[in-house]
């Protein structure tokens, strides 16, 4: 029967909209567990939840809705029936002990997403959770969204309450006078002796007067307060773990410190709250630094905690994190994780190939090159375990360090199979200005236009003696005829930056060569060396030069001429 | 032992009765038939019911939220507390006010018994179960048993509703800090949900009306010391927290310190807490140990490292002193955080009124709040100890005091403006029967109209739990 306010046709309506309001809550907290607040299913979900509700209140002042086991009730007609099982919406406020559930008309938006959430967060629970519905509404203090809870809640204890009566001797209070036999009958002793019982001498009585606050303790009490508002929790557990270990405490106890702090460490990775990552991998720092020599073990216990904070398995909720990160969440992960130690670069490699933001593949990159400033270990190995597709990411890094193995895991990388991975090995090998043209010398022959350009390029980057036998072997062995011999030229161009007077003959020859092909144009070769020869900045390749420009050939000396003259005004050359 | 602890020990028949039933009831629920437990509970309700020849109907009947048993109230215990909720809130689900027995139960075979039994339990799953019982007793020639319709109570004032609930509150408060000590002795861990729910509850009647909570804490047991000891810590440390203007979040964060402070004290071994004498240096280094071993017992609960960060540090900071000694040493710490400072009077305060093994002695409350006041300062944040003196006032509630008409009496009310210099006061009689119980009610304040002078005035104080009295049974029936 529904009440009078609610009666006949639209009281049927109002059971209706009830209905409605319960169907359209149990798919919003469905969506809230599937998806993340800002999901549009989850979105249209509340939207609908709070329609329904709008729909109902716009008539009446509140929307109430009795619990049972597995049953809710608006008014006296079921509105819901389910199951008595964990996760049921009726049975997961029966469960917490909530007897009526009322909405109140004057709801706003951000009740009902919390009050969502709180239902999702609580409908199921373990037997040692932390709270409940109940809980959690306490501390929500939703000012729209009321609840009724008895304490069967409490109905659980009954076991225990039960095994207590079990006994008899302890069926009922017992609270002996302070010693066996020695204890007054009460009334017994009033007006007559005073002293059965042992007891200190009476003290004065309190004079309340004295016991006003003054406005300075008035002031104090203020400054407290604010301070334990801000107090800083993870301070006070590192000063804690501090002393315990100044004091040798018990081990265990230790342990349960460090416990903490990892797992704090684990979430705060899980939930970006990098502030207090670092502030907890400072203060562990600060007290190894402390104990320096004192505290071998304590200092051990430490390097431990940071080692596994290292680990991927510790590491990996940053993957997730990653695609929502700000710059300033960037910034403050930067810092946090340059206070890991290089095993931690094992772990963040892969996420550097994983994620698809710039600004945190680039902080990865800095921090994976920090922390491999004198063991690159990590990072070979982690290369090594790279999928191929993706190597070509992580391989500039190496070009950020310095070591010698790192070096050879560069040479080796530039002749990888992978175009990719071969021209990022190039580019970081120029980038450390690593000088082993011996060792890439084969990639002149490389399929790839890019790598061939490199190649010319770090060749003729200085004066070398390795690099100009490189190339003058390579190029002396070549057929050179100037139609099919085209892509030679950069090599010869590079040969005159890197060269010295012993290639003056092999480039002489070039620029001679060919007799009346010279009419050709200007040959692209002939060019070249010609270009070379003027690179080469010795007194030989000058005089061939000029031997040149006098040439009776018309392709030769124009070469040598263009060169020549190219010399005083183009800054540039091409 | 006293007469009056004597009487304390044994139940009386009525509270025979309620435990009888309460224990068939939940054996049932739990068991079948041919269960030992069943079997054993099946055997005392018979015992218990024959040890009584009735004469008339004998009628267990629920009214404003207490027992009756053939019209005498089942008092207010600590055991009997939670049991007494329980049972109030398994028949107001099904809409009973209680049962009648018959004379002839004392024929009622065990079958009948445990058939009845099982439908009482089951009627809650029926849309009208007071109804439903009704038919199933019709449907047999039970005569034995009769069951009575739930009325509602018209006449629980707002007043009483919240000392009940605050008393309810604290029963269940030490249920849960109890399992919670047990659980972690087992397992090594427990949850919080319970002390949760339990501290959350006290925050709403504290910030309704301090005063039902402090006077709850006037309960000591000298054999669960540490549990009472816990939660009346919890008690007064969020009367202080409301003080001084906590808001509900932080006091239920206060309140949660307050009941896990001791936890610690699960790894010190018994023989060394109850030890009658001096501690030697051993044992004491072991009980120095347990405000370091709450902070680990407390980082290692099935809770959220938040909820964590917030409740280990006053537990750990409990025995500090205003001037940093005290126990643990620390080294790292400038200054004890605001709830370890009002945990660390509140702790002194309960334990000075409680009776102990290793003193022979308790203080009255007002000799606790005095001698504190010399502490002022150096041991107890100075601010914070006026606050809790001006709370406690001049005669906390529960203190016995002694007047110089001979009589005694029980401090009833907690201080109003006159800082409770002039309380309200239960006087006590003899029972007769080698105890006391509570007579009439009397102002301090009242002033013989010939004479001009107050009518009883204060010879001493006394602590009541030195003398048997549980204030909070006489001041809460």
């Amino acid at each position: 029967m529904v009440s009078p306010e609610i009666d006949g046709k639209s009281g049927k309506d109002a059971v209706e909209i009830a209905r409605h309001v319960i169907s359209s809550l149990l798919l919003a907290v469905k969506m809230s567990s599937l998806y993340p607040e800002d999901h549009p299913l989850y979105k249209t979900a509340l939207t609908s939840l709070q329609d329904h509700l709008d729909a109902f209140l716009e008539e009446y002042d509140e929307l109430e809705f009795r619990v049972e086991k597995s049953q809710l009730f608006f008014e006296d007609e079921v509105v819901y029936k389910g199951e008595a099982k964990d996760g049921d919406l009726a049975f997961a406020l029966f469960r917490d002990g909530i007897t009526a559930l009322v909405f109140q008309s004057e709801w706003e938006p951000w009740e009902v997403r919390l009050f969502v959430g709180i239902f999702s967060k609580y409908k199921s629970i373990s037997e040692e959770a932390e709270g409940d519905i109940v809980t959690a509404m306490w501390e929500a203090e939703l000012p729209h969204i009321q609840y009724e809870s008895a304490e069967h809640i409490l109905e659980a204890d009954l076991e225990t309450e039960f095994s207590l009566s079990e006994s008899e001797d302890r069926t009922l209070g017992r609270l002996p006078p302070m010693r066996e036999g020695n204890g007054p009958s009460l009334l017994d002793t009033a007006g007559g002796d005073p002293d059965t019982v042992d007891r200190p001498s009476p003290l004065p009585t309190i004079d309340m007067a004295s016991t006003a606050l003054t406005h300075e303790e008035i002031g104090a009490l203020v400054e407290m307060t604010r301070r334990e508002e801000e107090r800083d929790a993870i301070r006070e557990i590192l000063n804690i773990l501090s002393d315990l270990l100044i004091g040798k405490q018990d081990e265990r106890v230790c342990d349960v410190v460090f416990q903490f702090l990892e797992e704090e460490l684990h979430s705060c990775f899980a939930r970006k709250d990098f502030e207090v990552t670092l502030r907890i991998l400072k203060g562990l720092r600060r007290i190894y630094n402390l104990y320096e020599e004192t505290q071998p073990l304590s200092r051990a216990r430490i390097k431990e905690l940071f080692s596994t904070a290292s680990s991927p398995d510790f590491l990996s909720p940053l993957s997730d994190v990653f695609p929502t990160m700000s710059a300033t969440d960037i910034e403050q992960a930067k810092k946090v994780l340059l206070l890991l130690p290089s095993k931690a670069v094992y772990a963040l490699t892969p996420m550097i190939t994983k994620s698809e933001s710039t600004p945190v593949r680039k902080m990865l990159s800095d921090v994976v090159v920090a922390l491999s400033a004198g063991n690159t270990d990590p990072f070979v190995e982690a290369l090594n375990k790279t999928d191929e597709d993706l190597l070509h990411l992580v391989v500039p890094i190496l070009g950020r360090l310095e070591d010698d193995r790192s070096s050879e895991v560069l040479i080796e990388l530039a002749t990888h199979k992978s175009e990719r991975v071969r021209i990022e090995a190039l580019r970081a090998i120029m980038a450390r200005d690593l000088w082993v043209p011996e060792k890439i010398g084969p990639l002149r022959d490389d399929e790839s236009e890019l790598i061939r350009e490199l190649i010319v390029e770090y060749f003729g980057s200085r004066r070398s003696e390795s690099a100009e036998a490189v190339l003058l072997s390579f190029l002396q062995k070549q057929r050179i005829r100037d139609k099919e011999s085209g892509h030679l030229s950069p090599y010869i161009r590079a040969l005159g930056r890197c060269g010295s007077a012993k290639s003056a003959p092999f480039l002489k020859n070039i620029l001679f060569k060919g007799g009346l092909i010279s009419r050709f144009r200007g040959s692209a070769l002939r060019e070249a060396a010609a270009y070379a020869l003027l690179d080469l900045e010795n007194k030989e390749s000058e005089s061939i030069l000029e031997h040149a420009s006098q040439s009776r050939f018309a392709g030769v000396r124009s070469s040598a001429q263009a060169v020549l003259e190219g010399r005083g005004s183009q800054g540039d050359k091409p | 032992m006293s007469m009056s602890q004597k009487r304390m020990n044994t139940p009386t028949w009525e509270e025979a009765l309620f435990l009888a039933v309460h224990r068939m009831i939940q054996a049932v629920r739990i068991h079948k038939d041919n269960n030992e437990l069943v079997k054993a509970s099946l055997k005392q309700f018979k015992k218990v019911l024959s040890s009584r020849e009735l004469t008339d109907d004998l009628a267990v009947l629920i009214f404003e939220e207490r027992f009756f048993v053939d019209g005498e109230k089942i008092r207010f215990r600590r055991e009997l507390a939670g049991l007494i909720q329980v049972l109030v809130e398994f028949f107001r689900r099904r809409g009973l006010g209680g049962l009648s027995f018959g004379p002839s139960v004392g024929n009622a075979s065990e079958t009948e018994i445990l058939r009845f039994m099982r439908w009482l339990v089951q009627s809650v799953e029926q849309d009208n179960p007071y109804t439903w019982l009704k038919e199933k007793l019709e449907t047999t020639d039970f005569s034995w048993i009769g069951i009575v319709q739930e009325v509602k109570s018209q006449h629980i004032t707002p007043e009483d509703d919240l000392r009940e609930r605050g008393r309810l509150i604290y029963m269940h408060a030490l249920t849960s800090v109890k399992q919670m000590a047990e659980k972690i002795s087992t397992q090594g861990h427990a949850g919080v949900r319970k002390a949760k729910r339990m501290v959350q509850g006290m925050v709403d009647i504290v910030t309704k009306d301090d005063g039902v909570l402090v006077g709850l804490s006037s309960i000591k047991d000298y054999d669960d010391y540490t549990y009472t000891h816990s939660v009346n810590v919890a008690v007064l440390s969020l009367c202080l927290g409301k003080r001084i203007g906590l808001s509900r979040v932080p006091l239920e964060h206060l309140g949660i310190c307050g009941l896990l402070h001791d936890l610690g004290k699960v790894e010190v071994p018994l023989e060394v807490l109850t030890k009658a004498g001096a501690l030697n240096a051993k044992e004491w280094e072991e009980i120095r140990k347990h405000p370091i071993v709450s902070a680990k017992q407390i980082l290692m609960l099935n809770a959220s490292n938040d909820l964590k960060s917030k409740i280990f540090l006053a537990p750990f900071e409990h025995h500090i002193r205003n001037d940093m000694t005290g126990y643990p040493y620390t080294s790292a710490k400038q200054e004890v955080s605001l709830f370890g400072k009002i945990l660390h009077i509140t702790d002194v305060y309960d334990a000075m009124t409680s009776p102990r093994a290793y003193r022979p002695f308790a203080f009255s409350p007002d000799q606790t709040l005095s001698k504190m006041m010399e502490g002022s300062g150096s041991d107890y944040d100075p601010t914070l100890l006026k606050i809790f003196v001006r709370m406690m006032g001049t005669y906390p509630v529960g203190t016995l005091l002694e007047f110089n008409t001979g009589e005694m009496g029980l401090v009833m009310e907690g201080p109003k403006d006159s800082f409770g210099s002039h309380p309200r006061i239960l006087l006590l009689e003899k029972d007769g029967q080698g105890g006391v119980k509570g007579g009439e009610a009397v102002d301090l304040s009242e002033k013989d109209p010939r004479t001009g002078t107050y009518r009883r005035t204060i010879v001493r104080s006394l602590n009541a739990a030195s003398y048997g009295i549980q204030p909070v049974e006489f001041l809460y029936n």
